[in-house]
């Protein structure tokens, strides 16, 4: 084995705090934009009131979210190519569990991705606060 | 223990043979001697030989332990009691004219000597007047309401009404400071006039006796001696008036007060009374003070239109139709004192009121109703002409 | 008329909650109703295929090579047929649903007839608001003129209630302290139940309403009745049921109009004869049943807000039976 601390695939350095980045983003985006809508429609807009400063704030919210995604689910995929390793990645090794752990991000990402843009859609059918 | 007792007579009580048959003998001897107990009570007893003669009295001791024994179980039993606050001229004038019927014949009066015929009893009621200091508030309310197993001290007539018992103890609290004069102006009140009592209908013929008991507390003209603690009965609608005396009377209305009373009456007794008090002239409007305008004005508004959103009807469809029939079996509250229709409310909210067949109607009605909203209608009430005088 | 088709459907209707016309949503009469049932049969449909595919596959797999098929090929499949497939299919029955809604949801065009409609421990406040300004109000059911927009705003004083007449449209709850709206367009005339579609205590099972799509003229001809004032009681009987209907004192929770009765705890009754049913829908309004319901009330509804009048003589019973009947 060589130095643990030197080793591209230690622990210390692909920390499983990664893998829930983007279900992280998902939930406070999720969060943010029923709290916007909410205080928006009862604190601006009113009860009948149009929806679009909400709106906006939540196309903004999604962008936002969208990126961070992609950021995270991107360093999923570069570990996930790490080396020459095939799918499923089952191989008990530190390399095999680092580019596990990356492609877990992965997909990860991108069912949060899909989430994020599900809430998002609401505020494309609705324009007022009904 | 038994190797003691061997000793004492003089056997080896290293021996367990001996110590077995020593244990066998003093088996046998309790065993023997609870048998003979039990036969000696019980032919006793069958023998008719113990005198339970009140004559008799009890032995110091006896008397001295049982006594002990009911104050210390008074004392913790009416522990954590909540006393209200209770120097109220109307609780102590419904207490004490209450003591003067139900009390007073066991108990006596300020000024007054010991009742003889109690006196016989074992054991006899101590003369209250002198007693009332050596007894917490919360002591008195719970000997008054529970009463006193094994003496004469009877419980309240009914355990729903905390209330007059509360009004018994304020009075029991003023006794001692009452001489004979004031103990008699407090529960006679002022003499009757001597003309006649101007009545509606003509003045109809009740046994004296009867209306002379009635008076004591609703007063010789039905207004209840202007006090908050009694209702006024001149001027209530007969079908009202019977219904609620049938109701006391059947223990369907409770009331530690008018049960006893009413339980007494015959059907025709209800109907005269009913008919005597319904034609006496009904109370004179009267006017308010200044400070209950506002809580007048809610009441009226209450009263007319009831409260729609907490879904309160209104109540002068049932209690002071104007132009419209007036259905015998709904009081009116025109001139009630205001701190009796609360009472009376809150009762009803408490499901503790009972009343007549057409009691219910009013429990869910009161208990959609905030105290002051209470007050406030009952105001209104309390200063609402009566409909002859309108 | 009506009232026989009522009689007969009564029992039936509960026996057979959403078989017949009167209650089921697969039978619609409101443009509502049609779009929901036709997302269902699409929601079935789909259902069917998919379901159809996956056992074909599972038939396949059990039948196939493993040799037939390169692991990439086999790893590319997982991923359209596990994920990618869901993913739109899902997408587009969200995207179809939500576009549906603002519809459902959206004010009606203005000048449109619109009917307040207030849920109450258990009962239904119904309150006409005319375009043409003035309301009519009634209570424990609804009529409604053939193929117009009609809008409810819908409310409660106590508990969450569900309006729903599932024969027109979908369900909307009625919160308190909130107001709800519900647009709908009755397609054709006929005689619907409405429930209430949330538990909301002892007696939710019994509440319920007719609703009535009728011809708009003789919606027209019905509101007009139903604005005048209650009937003059013509005979002795009716006239000695309304004394005994103020003296007493059903007037502090009812309103009968026109005759200074305003009570407003209880349903309206000023044309309580006119009505399909008694007591939210679950009654049938003769005499004997109107007559129990005043001595029993407790009884025949459990937990109901109005107190029974059994210590009334028979014959007042009857003549407050006889004068609601005859308020037409
Ligand atoms: C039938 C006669 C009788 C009547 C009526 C009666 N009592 Fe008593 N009362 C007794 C007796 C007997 C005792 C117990 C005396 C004892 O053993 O200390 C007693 C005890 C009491 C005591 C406790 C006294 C103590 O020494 O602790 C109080 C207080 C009392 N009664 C109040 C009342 C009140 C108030 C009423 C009216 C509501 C009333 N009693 C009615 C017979 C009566
Ligand atoms: C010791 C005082 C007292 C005496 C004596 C008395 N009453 Fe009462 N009466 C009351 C009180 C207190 C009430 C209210 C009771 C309640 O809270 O239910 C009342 C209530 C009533 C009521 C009900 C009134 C209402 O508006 O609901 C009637 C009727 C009545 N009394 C009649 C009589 C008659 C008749 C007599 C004579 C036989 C009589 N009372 C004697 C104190 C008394
Ligand atoms: C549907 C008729 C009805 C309505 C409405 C109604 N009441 Fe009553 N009320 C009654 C009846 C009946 C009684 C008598 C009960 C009995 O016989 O025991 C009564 C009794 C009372 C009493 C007790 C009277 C007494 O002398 O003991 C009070 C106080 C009272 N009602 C207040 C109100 C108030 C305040 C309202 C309006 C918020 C109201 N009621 C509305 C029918 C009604
Ligand atoms: C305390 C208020 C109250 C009083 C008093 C009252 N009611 Fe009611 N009544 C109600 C309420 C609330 C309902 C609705 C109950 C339900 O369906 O859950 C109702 C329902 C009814 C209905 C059924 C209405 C419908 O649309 O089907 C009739 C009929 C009726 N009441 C008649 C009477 C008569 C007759 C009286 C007098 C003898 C009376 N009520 C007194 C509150 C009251
Ligand atoms: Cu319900």
């Amino acid at each position: 084995m060589s130095e643990p601390s030197h080793h591209p695939t230690h622990e210390s350095r692909q920390s499983l705090w990664r893998l829930i980045v983007s279900p992280t983003i998902w939930a406070a985006h999720f969060l943010l934009s029923y709290i916007t809508a909410a205080i928006w429609c009862e604190k601006v807009a009113g009860r009948d009131g149009p929806l679009t400063g909400a709106r906006v704030a939540i196309a903004i919210y999604t962008v936002v979210a969208l990126v961070g995604i992609a950021i995270n689910g991107w360093g999923g995929w570069r570990r996930h190519s790490y080396g020459a390793g095939e799918v499923p990645h089952d191989a008990d090794t530190p390399e095999d569990r680092h580019r596990f752990l990356g492609f877990a991000t992965l997909l990860l990402a991108a069912l949060s991705a899909i989430a994020v843009l599900f809430a998002a859609l609401v505020v494309i059918f609705f324009n007022d606060c009904r | 223990m038994i190797r003691l007792l061997a000793k004492l007579v003089g056997l080896d009580a290293g021996d367990a043979a001996i110590r077995r048959g020593i244990r066998a003998v003093i088996v046998f001897t309790l065993a023997g001697l609870l048998l003979v107990g039990v036969i000696a009570g019980a032919l006793l007893v069958v023998s008719g030989a113990i005198p339970t003669a009140a004559s008799s009295r009890h032995w110091a001791v006896t008397e001295w332990f049982l006594h002990f024994t009911m104050r210390r179980s008074i004392d913790t039993h009416s522990l954590g009691t909540d006393v209200p606050s209770l120097d109220q001229p109307d609780l102590v004038l419904k207490g004490a004219t209450h003591y003067e019927i139900g009390c007073r014949s066991c108990h006596g009066s300020p000024g007054g000597t010991l009742p003889r015929i109690p006196q016989q009893m074992t054991p006899h009621p101590p003369y209250l007047p002198l007693r009332i200091g050596e007894l917490k508030p919360r002591e008195l309310f719970y000997v008054v309401k529970h009463g006193v197993k094994f003496t004469g001290m009877p419980a309240w007539p009914t355990q729903k009404r905390d209330d007059e018992i509360w009004a018994v103890v304020a009075f029991l609290q003023k006794m001692p400071g009452l001489d004979e004069a004031a103990y008699h102006q407090l529960v006679n009140g002022p003499p009757p006039p001597t003309a006649p009592i101007e009545t509606l209908g003509g003045i109809t013929q009740l046994p004296h006796a009867l209306t002379q008991s009635c008076m004591r507390c609703h007063g010789h003209d039905g207004l209840g001696r202007g006090s908050g603690a009694f209702p006024k009965l001149a001027g209530q609608s007969i079908g009202y008036l019977q219904n609620a005396l049938k109701a006391y009377a059947q223990g369907r209305r409770h009331s530690g007060i008018m049960e006893p009373l009413s339980a007494g009456l015959d059907s025709a007794a209800i109907r005269d009374l009913a008919r005597h008090y319904h034609n006496l002239r009904a109370p004179e409007r009267r006017q308010p003070e200044q400070q209950d305008t506002a809580a007048i004005a809610e009441g009226e508004s209450i009263a007319r239109r009831g409260i729609f959103t907490q879904r309160v009807p209104s109540c002068i469809d049932c209690h002071a139709p104007e132009g419209r029939r007036h259905k015998p079996a709904y009081p009116l509250l025109a001139g009630q004192p205001a701190d009796y229709l609360v009472l009376q409310l809150e009762l009803f909210k408490d499901g503790r009121r009972g009343g007549s067949d057409y009691a219910h109607l009013m429990d869910p009605i009161a208990s959609r109703l905030q105290p002051a909203q209470m007050r406030a209608v009952a105001l209104y009430f309390e200063f609402l002409a009566h409909p002859s005088q309108r | 008329m009506l009232r026989s088709f009522c009689h007969s459907r009564f029992n039936a209707t509960l026996a057979l909650i959403g078989g017949s016309g009167v209650q089921s949503s697969l039978d619609p009469a409101g443009r509502e109703a049609e779009r929901i049932a036709a997302l269902f049969w699409w929601m079935t449909g789909g259902t069917v295929v998919i379901w159809l595919s996956m056992v074909a596959l599972a038939f396949y797999a059990i039948h196939a090579r493993p040799e037939a098929h390169t692991e990439k090929r086999a790893r590319l499949f997982i991923i359209g047929g596990g994920a990618l497939v869901p993913t739109v299919v899902l997408g587009g029955l969200l995207t179809y649903g939500l576009s549906m809604l603002p519809d459902l949801i959206a004010k009606a065009p203005d000048g449109s007839l619109r009917i307040a409609v207030t849920g109450e421990q258990w009962w239904w406040r119904v309150r006409y608001v005319l375009p043409e300004g003035g309301e009519v109000v009634t209570a424990n059911e609804i009529r409604l003129p053939v193929g117009e927009p009609v809008q409810f705003d819908l409310d409660s004083p106590d508990v969450i209630h569900s309006f729903w007449i599932p024969t027109i449209g979908g369900k909307m709850d009625m919160i308190p302290g909130r107001q709800t709206r519900l647009v709908l367009h009755p397609t054709r005339t006929g005689t619907f139940r409405g429930v209430c579609a949330e538990y909301c205590g002892a007696s939710h099972t019994y509440m319920a309403f007719y609703a009535v799509v009728m011809e708009k003229a003789d919606f027209k001809r019905w509101l007009e009745e139903q604005r005048q004032p209650a009937a003059e009681p013509v005979d002795p009987l009716t006239k000695q049921g309304r004394e005994h209907f103020l003296a007493n004192g059903c007037s502090a929770c009812h309103t009968v109009r026109g005759i200074g009765a305003d009570g407003l705890v209880g349903p309206d009754l000023t044309h309580l004869g006119s009505r399909l049913s008694l007591g939210a829908g679950f009654l049938p309004n003769d005499l004997e049943t109107l007559t129990r319901w005043i001595a029993r009330t407790n009884e025949v509804k459990p937990g109901v807000h109005m107190p029974h009048f059994r210590m009334l003589p028979a014959d007042e019973l009857h003549a407050l039976a006889a004068y609601l009947a005859s308020l037409k």
